[in-house]
């Protein structure tokens, strides 16, 4: 060791240390007081109530579902849905199957899966009344019945009507394509003089094209 | 206060019989700090060749052995498995027998223990060079030697636990809280990752989370419980007055048990917010144990701060304590979301993470080593800490605390200025990478002086022991 | 202890423990089932990303907007989320943006894109300060046989191989450019939906000009007309 090295200064080996008896500062507690409350305010703002759907920047479920994207196809039929369960669901059964002898049935029915809804447009519009004979495409026999249904016209608007039988359409194994609203207000424009009921005959008379043609 | 006004409630003369209690732990503990020191040399030289490659991408391109990522995650792993923890156990252990007045508990075991876990340490190096790794940052080691590592870890702190329930009565001193709690802490969260991770996976993202929350426990709780043994026995003991207060080592420790348990998500990531905010709520709650900690030992030490050119370990001790006080506000502010925009997956990360191990773990282990080291290899010296060199000492001291100063200020500035070039979308990222280069090669200089430093003070250790006989010559001696 | 073990680890395994994949959220196309699997020489891929420790230099996961530019500087089409990484084995995420986020390499880059870079990332215009090692030991340098071969790289001077050498990938180059090019993420799911404008219009219903049936691409236009009105009729 050169003269400039001082050498390391012998620590006497001591008593080992000891502890005081002073208390935890007051203003210590009333911090983490403090940081308590502010935990909880961030916590209220930033942790999307817990819920595993919620990523930053939303706040809450509700948020996220909010902004899912419009879907007019799946909201149509929705809305279709909804029709068909208030107002037609009552005779035409749920299931689409009628009542044997007084609703006709829907499901598999060629009046419904026709290419164009120029038929069951108006009868949604202004009701059917007299013998109606409806094929069924799982083969089974025709039905006949009398039928005596109520005009919906003055009761929904072209979009709900359009909405109703494209659920129609699409149900049960119907393969129909969607009817649109355009379509409907087509076809209460070219039956507007039609006063009562469609008689079936008339209508298996008329031609299956589309509404919008001119 | 000259030896004989030592209570001596337990033991009978207090040298002789201390280091009587204590030579029976000095091959286990002394080889735990040696081992330590070796792989904390070999850490900080690929820390160094990794810091190299970044601004200087063409060196050893060619071996896949050498590549950036495996350097990288080489040294980090070295640095946690090989340094970190055997460290902590070195330190924790001789503080329960200190503390305890009480022999180690099987210390063949202990030795045992450390041989398997330095075996397991090199096999999990070379099983990172050669590629396979987890990919779990800080849990790189493959499952076979993560589970050796877990094994000699129990058992090592069984014998640590033991130890601990022979102590002499006595009301417990606050460090061995830190070392018992650091002892269970470990073996909680390593054995939990081993199963969410490295067994049976967990889905998707909550493998990060795991390791995220592996990643916090590991710093802020159990390197953290083990910096604080060692400050809070050192500080007090060397500069010769009474731990402040009980009750506020008592608020400390169960606070950080608590909060700082929580915490290590960064804001962003691909997981629930409700993740993220109670990481951040949990990390700013670490405000209160820090400034608990800061309090009690600036009452302890009040007025009476002696030079810390007197004692190697109270100066190492003092500056690990500033580091992470520094480090652990800094992970504070990091936590917050209007930070964290601008600096997570920044340099500014790296700098918090390499303070806290480098600044803080690491020279509070070296105090605790200059400490410890000359009294059990040398029990019957009268002197024991001139059995260091002085040179020597200074040297590691400078040549450490320069380096990880520069390393720390240089990796901030270049995180803060790529944060805010990054956080501007008409800068390219190239124009990002090349506004923190200059930063990077000036960061170089950090390991450079700190793998320097460690070999210094390697060698000090070398000549300490070669000097003092090798403790088990010694104790054939007495005999 | 229990807290946060109840926090981070049990709690978010029960919400996400078991997650499935997802239905995509759109407007102009079907449903489809998100994410798919990745094809395996991209499962291959990962486990060289890994092992070469790719994940501490590069991130792959994109920040919110209000989060840092990650958005804007185009590196994805939103934030990533829970969903996007059921499938991964072992979580990539990164920590540390050394070189640019990958979330949705595969929307920048084709395979030979990543494999150019993996040769000699320098190789690329104004990319020559770049500080990402060059992977050449993925790459076999050899002789022209008779015939060059068709995986050979085409590398720009000052890069090429010698006169009479071919650079061809080796399998590992393979399968991490699959697993690079294969990374996207650019479904809109619940917890992601898409955008709106600045009108509150949404973004995507007002891209679309086809009719609904028919399209099966997801509207991932970045010329979106403004004018167009969400209302549903009534």
């Amino acid at each position: 060791m050169s003269q400039n090295d001082k050498p390391i200064s012998a620590t006497l080996d001591t008593a080992e240390p000891t502890v005081g008896p002073a208390e935890v500062p007051i203003w210590l507690l009333v911090f983490l007081g403090c940081l308590f409350y502010w935990g909880i305010n961030f916590l209220d703002g930033h942790a999307g109530g817990f819920n595993n759907q919620v990523f930053e920047p939303f706040d809450s479920v509700t948020e996220v579902a909010s902004l899912q994207p419009y879907d007019p196809v799946r909201q149509q039929l929705a809305m279709g849905k909804d029709v068909f369960d208030k107002t037609c669901a009552t005779c035409h059964q749920p299931n689409g199957m009628g009542k044997a002898g007084q609703f006709p049935p829907l499901a598999g029915s060629d009046w419904i899966n026709a290419p164009m809804p120029t038929r069951i447009g108006r009868i949604v519009l202004n009701g059917l009344s007299g013998s109606v004979t409806v094929k069924l495409e799982s083969g089974g026999p025709p039905v006949s019945l009398n039928a005596a249904m109520a005009p919906l016209g003055d009761n929904y608007d072209d979009e709900h009507l359009a909405a109703a039988l494209t659920y129609v359409r699409q149900q049960w194994g119907n393969h129909g394509s969607p009817v649109t609203a355009e379509q409907m207000k087509a076809i209460r424009a070219a039956s507007a003089g039609k006063h009562g009921s469609w008689n079936p005959d008339d209508l298996m008379k008329m031609p299956l094209t589309d509404p919008l043609a001119k | 206060m000259s030896v004989t006004e030592a209570p001596n409630r337990a033991a009978a003369s207090p040298q002789l019989s201390r280091t009587e209690i204590e030579a029976n732990g000095a091959v286990p503990i002394l080889y735990l700090f040696g081992g330590a020191l070796v792989w904390l040399l070999l850490a900080s030289v690929l820390e160094l060749l990794a810091s190299v490659k970044l601004h200087m991408p063409g060196l050893l391109a060619g071996s896949a052995l050498l590549t950036y990522g495996r350097v990288q995650a080489a040294s980090q792993s070295l640095f946690i498995y090989g340094f970190g923890v055997p460290a902590a156990l070195g330190s924790g252990l001789w503080l329960l027998c200190r503390l305890g007045k009480t022999r180690l508990a099987g210390p063949g075991v202990v030795t045992l223990g450390t041989l398997f876990w330095n075996f397991a340490v090199t096999a999990g190096l070379w099983a990172i060079l050669r590629g396979a790794n987890t990919g779990y940052a800080a849990l790189e080691f493959p499952r076979a030697v993560a589970s050796v590592l877990l094994i000699a870890y129990l058992v090592i702190s069984v014998c640590g636990i033991v130890t601990f329930h022979h102590r002499a009565a006595a009301p417990l001193y606050p460090s061995q809280w830190f070392v018992v709690g650091a002892l269970f802490w470990f073996a909680w969260i390593y054995s939990t990752v081993m199963g969410l991770l490295l067994c049976t996976p967990a889905r998707g993202v909550l493998q990060a989370s795991v390791d995220w929350w592996y990643q916090h426990n590991l710093s802020t709780v159990y390197f953290g419980f083990a910096g604080l043994a060692s400050i809070f026995y050192f500080i007090p003991k060397l500069t010769r007055r009474p731990l402040h207060s009980r009750l506020q080592a008592a608020f400390a420790f169960w606070m950080l048990a608590l909060v700082g348990s929580w915490g290590g998500i960064p804001d962003g990531s691909p997981l629930p917010s409700w993740i993220i905010g109670m990481s951040v709520v949990g990390t700013v709650f670490t405000l209160v144990p820090i400034l608990a900690v800061v309090i009690n030992l600036r009452e302890t030490t009040a007025h009476s701060m002696p030079s810390l050119d007197a004692n190697p370990c109270l100066r190492f001790t003092c500056v690990g304590l500033l580091f992470w006080v520094i480090a652990s506000v800094q992970e504070v502010v990091a936590a917050l979301p209007s930070v964290g925009a601008l600096t997570n997956f920044t340099w500014f990360t790296v700098a918090q993470r390499d303070l806290f191990r480098y600044g803080f773990l690491a020279m509070t282990m070296f105090g605790a080593f200059y400490y410890i080291a000359p009294r059990l290899a040398a029990p019957k010296s009268a002197s024991p800490d001139s059995l260091w060199c002085p040179r020597l000492y200074k040297a590691h001291f400078w040549l450490t605390i320069l380096g990880v100063f520069i390393g720390y200020i240089s990796l901030l500035a270049a995180g803060l200025w790529q944060g805010v070039m990054l956080n501007n979308s008409a800068n390219s990222f190239m124009a990002v990478l090349k506004s923190s280069m200059t930063a990077i090669r000036m960061s170089t200089t950090g390991p450079l002086l700190f793998a320097v430093g460690t070999l210094v003070f390697l060698l000090n250790f070398a000549q300490l022991l070669k000097n003092n006989c090798c403790p088990c010559c010694q104790r054939k001696g007495d005999a | 202890m229990a807290i946060s073990w109840a926090t981070f680890i049990f709690g978010p395994q029960l919400q996400l423990g078991n997650q499935q994949p997802g239905q995509t959220v759109s407007v102009t196309s079907v449903p489809t089932s998100y994410p798919n699997n990745m094809p395996g020489l991209a499962r291959q891929g990962a486990q060289v990303y890994r092992a070469n420790g790719c994940d501490y230099c590069h991130t792959e996961q994109v920040r919110p907007a209000g989060l840092g530019s990650d958005l804007s500087r185009g590196w994805g089409l939103r934030r990533s989320v829970a969903h996007d990484y059921i499938y991964e084995e072992p979580v990539l995420l990164g920590d540390l943006r050394v070189g640019p986020d990958l979330a949705n390499a595969g929307s920048r880059m084709d395979t030979k894109a990543v494999l150019q870079r993996l040769y000699e990332p320098r190789s690329f215009p104004g990319n020559d300060r770049s500080v990402m090692p060059s992977y050449r030991y993925l790459f076999e340098v050899r002789p022209i046989g008779r015939n060059p071969s068709p995986d050979a790289l085409v590398i720009p001077t000052p890069f090429t191989p010698p006169a009479g050498y071919e650079i061809v990938p080796r399998p590992a180059a393979y399968a991490l450019a699959a697993y690079v090019a294969n990374l996207r993420q650019d479904e809109y799911l619940f917890e992601v939906p898409p955008p709106t404008n600045a009108l509150g219009t949404n973004v995507m219903l007002a891209a679309k000009n086809a009719p609904p049936a028919g399209t099966n691409a997801p509207a991932a236009s970045t010329n979106i007309p403004v004018a167009a009105t969400n209302a549903p009729a009534k």
